[in-house]
């Protein structure tokens, strides 16, 4: 059992890292606008990514 | 049957005939504004946009796109050009390249959102464009050489949002910064909390089968490393909170939460270092976690911004005309001094406070005092900043700068009031102040005991007393419900700008309204056209139409709504105060004829023929004649908002006191009063006896909520126990009250009463809830039968049931459409 001897402190620097991200997330404006990206998510306005091939022959 | 606007779902006016085609249907719209807003976004390729919006809003009734939308011209924004304008709130970068951040008024989900990030975002020229629909506020970040600032404007204005530029305050960027270092605090405690627990549960197993000791003591220092930033970073508004109440004398629950958390830490660290004892640090980060959630949750709700508004700024145009000597300049108004000289043109915002030098007009003082009607200023009367002039051009003598104004005064005031907290304790911080002085009692009691019966437990017994009664249930308990209540709400059309008052409004019992604005629409609207002579109604109607276009008056903007170009009109004077006539190529004769519309005498007079006897009912008759005849007479007047008495019957059957306060005539207000039943009403009232009458019948005992929309009515409210703001009142009246409507349908205001009352149950409940687990708990711990583990998860769980419990309030039973 002496493995957690390793793996605690790992985890330690992993949970220091998380903490960094959210920093930096936050830093970087991400958390300002919790609302919108919940509904962007489901709008149909990706055609643009579509690949040629798998469109649909005629569009409407 | 009425049908609703297919673009802002207001319904569409009898009679007018406006229609956007999509995808081969037709649609009915309510004005031209909305037509030109729609066909733009349809033009564009935008017409998802419709359909991203039902997505966004989902089942409930949707909230209205825009109110009262007006497409302004370009011409409108190149003033936003000017260089000292933009010095203001425009920030410079290399290259040419400039940013700001504009507030954007008419947004309501994010189907807007997508809407303007793919019609802006796409023009040349614009760099980065990106809507915030939280703060209501957008970033825009563009190349200066490739496209003007009016240009980017413009684009915003004709798919029907209002942009203005926005500019910080210190409260607003500290706002922002709090918030960030909030979720910070959140996300640290919890990453902690998380990971406690996992090295908590190899120390329960431990406890269960026997672990060798090295093993332990290092599970229990890698525990205090990440419960230490967690204390002492993401706990310290606990702490600073109790320091404050306690240096005041106050018993918060924050007390017992700073002491079992530090209690607890200290503790703990005491245990890990002398090898003796009981570690804690699951239950503190969980603590910590908890708590913060609780309250974050209660502050997200506060910062949805649903209208923009409260600053000065936004009342107040960029750009005035200043007359130095012969020459008349633009400039900025902030840069207006004391004993300028200001050119005010028809139609333009008053600039300043100042007064009147050269000229006559009426002025607009709606943005004021919520009174439609202009009222008639000559020299050396006193005008205001922020209303506006109607009539003729006029000079003024600047009195007072833009931070002296009276307008800055007003919202001062306002802010003033905001902060003034009366009165009241909410009942859960009642609760707490007793709840605390037991804990604190009760584990005084059981240190003492303990240390004659065996000392060597005492402290740790105490200490699991204090921790598993510590009242995290009982914090979550107010702070949950209200919040949830408060999203509930809003989906529905009601903003609480201050959840505290959900409270006072389900203690409500009376309720006052005010009439203009309130019960009316605050508007002037044609009400009734009757035809005299030869021509049909519906022409006359026309005809009126085309002559008040080009007219500035508050009735002019009855006629808006039809189509003013069905006839061709030349030689269009305006009359003041008086009507308008012009020249008609009536059909089929061909030859022009005069034709008047205003007051009766005007009419009359200019044709020499005899005034028919005007019609009675409150409100304006307008005469429309020609060298013949009289036409028609037209009746303009403050129409009553629709399904007025089923509102007043419903809130009667829940038990309401109504009452009428207005400023407005006898006759008006009775007859209103009787035809919807009202226990009572009071006419020809100032704010000052307006505010008698709340603290009477609040002396009598009676909760009275005050509905109103005016800025006059702003010390009202606040005196009242609870108020509201109709959706279509001033900005002053919005930011003063702590409910706000969205949508000017008084049957909203049942549902508030309502949802309020079921919060309140809800409160209770939790309240109960928590009380009865500390009940069963504390005995327990008392004893010295509550391990560390089980005070961990007996906390959890009380919490866990008091979220589930306020969840309930997300239902939306009662629907008003």
């Amino acid at each position: 059992m002496e493995i957690i001897f390793l793996l605690i402190p790992v985890a330690i620097i992993l949970v220091a890292v998380a903490v960094y991200a959210l920093h930096w997330s936050l830093k970087n404006g991400q958390f300002d606008d919790m609302d919108s990206p919940a509904s962007k998510i489901l709008f149909d306005d990706d055609d643009d990514l579509i690949p040629d091939d798998a469109k649909p022959k005629s569009k409407s | 049957m009425s049908v609703d606007c297919f673009h802002c779902s207001e319904p569409v006016p009898p009679d007018t005939n406006y229609q956007v085609k999509l995808d081969d249907q037709t649609y009915a719209v309510c004005c031209i504004g909305c037509q030109m807003v729609a066909n733009t976004i349809i033009d564009q390729g935008l017409a998802d946009y419709y359909r991203h919006r039902k997505l966004s809003q989902g089942s409930g009734p949707s909230l209205p796109a825009n109110i009262n939308i007006t497409v302004t011209g370009i011409s409108h924004w190149q003033a936003y050009d000017d260089s000292d304008v933009q010095s203001a709130f425009v920030r410079n970068r290399d290259n040419d390249e400039k940013e700001t951040e504009l507030v954007i008024d008419g947004l309501t989900c994010a189907a807007c959102v997508w809407l303007l990030n793919q019609h802006v975002g796409k023009q040349p020229g614009v760099l980065h464009f990106n809507v915030n629909l939280t703060t209501q506020r957008a970033y825009v970040h563009w190349d200066a050489t490739q496209i003007k600032l009016s240009q980017i404007l413009a684009a915003i204005d004709t798919i029907g949002y209002q942009p203005s530029p926005y500019q910080a305050s210190a409260a607003a960027q500290r706002k922002a910064k709090d918030k960030r270092q909030t979720i910070l605090r959140l996300g640290i405690a919890g990453l902690g909390a998380a990971q406690v627990m996992m090295l908590s549960f190899g120390m329960y197993a431990g406890m269960a089968q026997g672990m060798a000791l090295n093993y332990l003591h290092f599970i229990q220092w890698a525990a205090l490393v990440i419960a230490t930033p967690v204390v002492l970073y993401s706990a310290t508004p606990f702490f600073r909170a109790a320091y404050r109440a306690l240096k005041n004398r106050h018993l918060v629950m924050d007390v017992p939460v700073a002491l079992a958390i530090g209690a607890a830490y200290i503790a703990s660290i005491w245990a890990t270092v002398m090898q003796t004892g009981e570690v804690y640090y699951d239950s503190v980060t969980m603590f910590t976690f908890l708590l913060l959630l609780g309250r974050f949750v209660e502050t997200t709700a506060r910062y949805h911004a649903g209208h923009a508004g409260n600053e000065l700024d936004q009342l107040l145009p960029p750009v005035c005309e200043r007359v130095m000597g012969k020459t008349i300049e633009q400039i900025a108004i902030n840069k207006l001094v004391e004993g300028d000289l200001v050119r005010v043109l028809p139609g333009a915002t008053i600039p300043a406070d100042g007064v009147l030098e050269e000229g006559h007009s009426s002025i607009n003082e709606a943005a004021l005092t919520g009174e439609f009607m202009p009222i008639n200023k000559g020299q050396g009367d006193i005008l205001t900043a922020g209303t506006i002039n109607v009539s003729s051009k006029l000079l003024m003598r600047v009195s007072k700068t833009q931070d002296d104004s009276r307008l800055q005064q007003i919202l001062s005031m306002v802010q003033q009031a905001h902060g003034f907290r009366p009165k009241l304790s909410k009942s859960a911080d009642q609760v707490a102040h007793y709840f605390v002085f037991a804990v604190l009692m009760i584990a005084a009691t059981v240190y003492i005991s303990w240390h004659y019966i065996d000392p060597q437990r005492a402290f740790w017994i105490t200490l699991s007393v204090l921790v598993i009664t510590c009242p995290c249930a009982l914090s979550l308990a107010a702070p949950t419900s209200t919040a949830v209540a408060t999203a509930s709400l809003r989906r529905q059309g009601i903003l609480m700008t201050r959840e505290d008052s959900l409270e006072q409004i389900a203690k409500v019992d009376t309720i006052v309204f005010d009439k203009t604005g309130t019960l009316t629409t605050g508007a002037m609207s044609l009400q009734d056209t009757r035809a005299l002579g030869d021509l049909s109604e519906l022409d006359c109607r026309l005809l009126a139409a085309r002559l008040e276009q080009e007219s500035e008056h508050p009735i002019s903007r009855a006629f808006r709504h039809l189509d003013g170009n069905a006839f061709s009109l030349t030689n269009i004077v305006n009359h003041p105060s008086q009507g308008i006539s012009a020249n008609w190529l009536a059909m089929p004769s061909k030859d022009s004829q005069q034709i008047r519309l205003g007051k009766p005498e005007f009419v009359a007079k200019g044709f020499q023929w005899l005034a028919p006897e005007r019609p009675s009912g409150e409100g304006v008759w307008l005469l429309l004649g020609c060298e013949k005849q009289a036409l028609a007479w037209l009746h303009i007047t403050d129409a009553k908002r629709p399904h007025l008495n089923q509102v007043m019957q419903q809130l009667k059957t829940m038990g309401m006191e109504l009452c009428i306060l207005s400023g407005d005539h006898q006759d008006n207000i009775k007859e209103l009063a009787i035809e919807l039943d009202m226990d009572d009403w009071q006419a020809g009232q100032t704010p000052a006896q307006k505010l008698t009458y709340i603290q009477n019948k609040q002396s009598q005992g009676k909760t009275v909520l005050m509905i109103g929309d005016g800025i006059n009515d702003a010390p009202v409210m606040a005196a009242a126990d609870a108020s509201l703001a109709m959706a279509s009142g001033t900005d002053l009246s919005k930011a003063s009250a702590p409910a706000l409507l969205l949508r000017d349908h008084l049957g909203l205001i049942s549902v508030l009463i309502k949802k309020a009352r079921q919060t309140r149950r809800i409160m209770v409940q939790n309240l109960a809830w928590a009380l009865l687990y500390n009940l069963v708990a504390l005995p327990l711990a008392a004893m010295g039968l509550v391990p560390p583990w089980g005070a961990a998860t007996g906390m959890s769980f009380s919490s866990l049931f008091v979220v589930l419990n306020a969840t309930r309030l997300r239902r939306i039973k009662h629907d008003v459409q």
